[in-house]
């Protein structure tokens, strides 16, 4: 496991995905150094990450679609030696722009029924029904909204047990993306499904978050329950007169918005903090700037 | 096999224009390019009058040029699919979608060998059954500016037609097993390099048969040009061919398919299809291991 991990286990169950040790190599450039981990059934996990810290690599390696050195176990099968089988189980959207531009919507689901037979034609219609996205259209005519809306309907349609989505939002306005996560949230989830995002938009998605996994430089730096967080973190608002004191119980992150400054704390009783300021639980986001702070591999490179 | 059935039908709908509309647009071409002349009094056939021995010989060897130019279509249009459909996944950015399919990565690169090796020949092959039922329609028109000539016998011509179909279907399909491991070739190339396919399915042989000359001594031109040029011949088909353009009666469809199938070197044949299964499997292997 990586040093500097936090991790709470959170349930008993035979976990969905399980990971030991997961390398990744890319030449002589180690991009996932060891991680471990159990997603167990029925919760909504978020991967969060910079851009090139390893979210996409380790996605690909849990859906077979890359080698990875470890143990990789998903829905107890390993993944890159049994991908196709794998996938009747397992639904994701890595790029929305990938569906195939050539079909019509119908060719595509008269196809889709064939091949996967875990797809419900019925079901992707009627997650359809109240959008632009018309049966008889080409997907290539199709905007990306749109394009995203029918991606959504297949995966929907399709009974997995996990689903796993990539940045299934990039590039899409506001609208679209509260409507992607809505639908996906009323109409998907059951107990029995399992949900892994990645996203940079992390604020939208922090709602319906189970679980969040924060991922810095192929290390996995935290992994908890969304209700532990406040638990653990807190976020202190304090003024000019309590900063020397706030600082003495040593937070993990500091900044000065609009003549305030805010720490935010690791392990420290919220009782302590609430004599020197306004406390609350860190945002996602917050506790993600907090957490991965990083010095840029190249910092050096202009001296 | 649903699932391969559908994919199977998935490479027909998404390269459907050089099999159906490509030969839907030579047919229109070749019908206009008849009819047209003949109304306007502009159609020549004095080329065959003192050539051919009747309108139904007229008739036969039109419909064999037909088979043989749609056979040279099918080969051209068929290089150009595995170059292209194989690749066709990583350039439409579409892979991650197949991949989040359940089928394997050899699935879809062998139904992508399947469909080049049956619905679009059948596609084809139904171009040339229209066109030799054009060629009565031309052999009449020959009748009609030659009335010496007698009009080919309705019959007669019919009894040609499924006898030339028939010798169509076992003409087409041997040479598309013969040439089954070229295919496969430029298949599993394009897997790889994508459309780099053309000219590399023949640069990596010519390198090789180079190499072979400058280093190695052995019979002239090299063990590796003379066995590609013994696979590029056809000898087997253009002999069983011209036995029949050349004789004066019908079409003999026994023995055309008796001169085929005993002229081909079966050895070859089946070392060829190995050498396919090998090539796909290894392609398949790549991409089974690659996203980019």
């Amino acid at each position: 496991m990586s040093n500097a991990v936090t991790t709470i286990e959170t349930a008993s169950a035979e976990p969905i995905v399980h990971a030991r040790g997961l390398r990744k190599h890319f030449g002589k450039t180690e991009v996932l150094h060891g991680l471990d981990f159990d997603i167990p059934p029925g919760r909504i996990y978020g991967l969060i990450g910079h851009n090139g810290a390893g979210k996409t690599t380790t996605l690909n390696a849990l859906l077979g679609l890359t080698s990875a050195e470890g143990t990789i176990r998903v829905l107890g099968k390993d993944p890159f030696a049994h991908r196709a089988e794998l996938m009747e189980n397992v639904a994701f959207i890595s790029d929305v722009a990938s569906l195939p531009r050539f079909l019509r919507v119908r060719e595509l689901f008269a196809l889709l029924t064939n091949i996967h037979p875990n797809f419900d034609q019925q079901k992707a219609r009627t997650f359809l029904e109240g959008t632009d996205v018309k049966m008889e259209a080409k997907i290539k005519q199709l905007s990306k909204g749109m394009i995203a809306q029918l991606h959504l309907a297949v995966v929907m349609a399709i009974d997995a047990k996990l689903l796993v989505l990539d940045e299934p939002t990039l590039g899409l306005d506001i609208t679209y993306r509260k409507r992607f996560y809505r639908r996906l949230l009323e109409d998907y989830m059951t107990e029995e499904r399992t949900l892994l995002i990645t996203t940079h938009q992390v604020d939208e998605i922090e709602f319906m978050l189970s679980d969040i996994m924060f991922i810095r430089d192929g290390d996995l730096v935290l992994h908890m329950q969304m209700e532990t967080v406040s638990g653990k973190y807190a976020q202190l608002i304090v003024g000019p007169d309590h900063l020397e004191a706030a600082r003495a119980l040593r937070p993990i992150y500091e900044e000065t918005r609009f003549g305030q400054t805010a720490m935010v704390f690791d392990g420290v009783d919220r009782s302590e903090l609430e004599a020197l300021g306004q406390v609350s639980t860190p945002t996602l986001s917050d506790l993600f700037v907090a957490l991965m702070q990083r010095t840029p591999s190249n910092s050096g490179a202009g001296q | 096999m649903k699932s391969f059935v559908a994919l199977v039908k998935r490479e027909y709908l998404e390269h459907r224009g050089a099999f159906l509309y490509g030969p839907l647009i030579i047919i229109g071409l070749l019908v206009a390019g008849t009819v047209m002349p003949f109304l306007v009094g502009r159609f020549r056939a004095d080329y065959f009058g003192d050539q051919i021995e009747g309108t139904l010989k007229f008739y036969e060897v039109a419909f064999i040029a037909a088979i043989g130019g749609w056979t040279i279509y099918l080969i051209i249009t068929l290089f150009f699919y595995y170059a292209d459909a194989f690749s066709a996944d990583k350039r439409n950015n579409a892979m991650l979608f197949w991949k989040s399919m359940p089928v394997s990565d050899l699935k879809i690169l062998s139904s992508k060998m399947t469909a080049g090796l049956t619905v679009f020949p059948a596609l084809v092959f139904a171009a040339m059954l229209f066109s030799g039922a054009w060629a009565y329609v031309m052999a009449l028109m020959v009748h009609a500016q030659f009335p010496l000539f007698a009009a080919p016998d309705f019959l007669a011509a019919f009894n040609s037609f499924w006898r030339l179909g028939l010798v169509a279907i076992v003409f087409l399909a041997l040479v598309l097993l013969w040439i089954a491991p070229l295919l496969a070739w430029v298949g599993a190339l394009s897997t790889v390099v994508g459309r780099w396919a053309m000219p590399l399915a023949a640069l990596i042989p010519a390198i090789l048969v180079l190499l072979e000359n400058v280093f190695f001594k052995g019979p002239d031109g090299g063990v590796i040009f003379n066995y590609l040029r013994y696979r590029a011949d056809f000898a087997w088909a253009s002999n069983a061919v011209r036995n029949q353009i050349l004789t004066l009666g019908p079409v003999d469809m026994v023995r055309f398919t008796a001169d085929l199938l005993s002229h081909v070197n079966w050895v070859q044949m089946v070392a060829g299809w190995a050498f396919a299964v090998v090539v796909i499997v290894l392609a398949s292997e790549y991409r089974r291991r690659t996203l980019d």
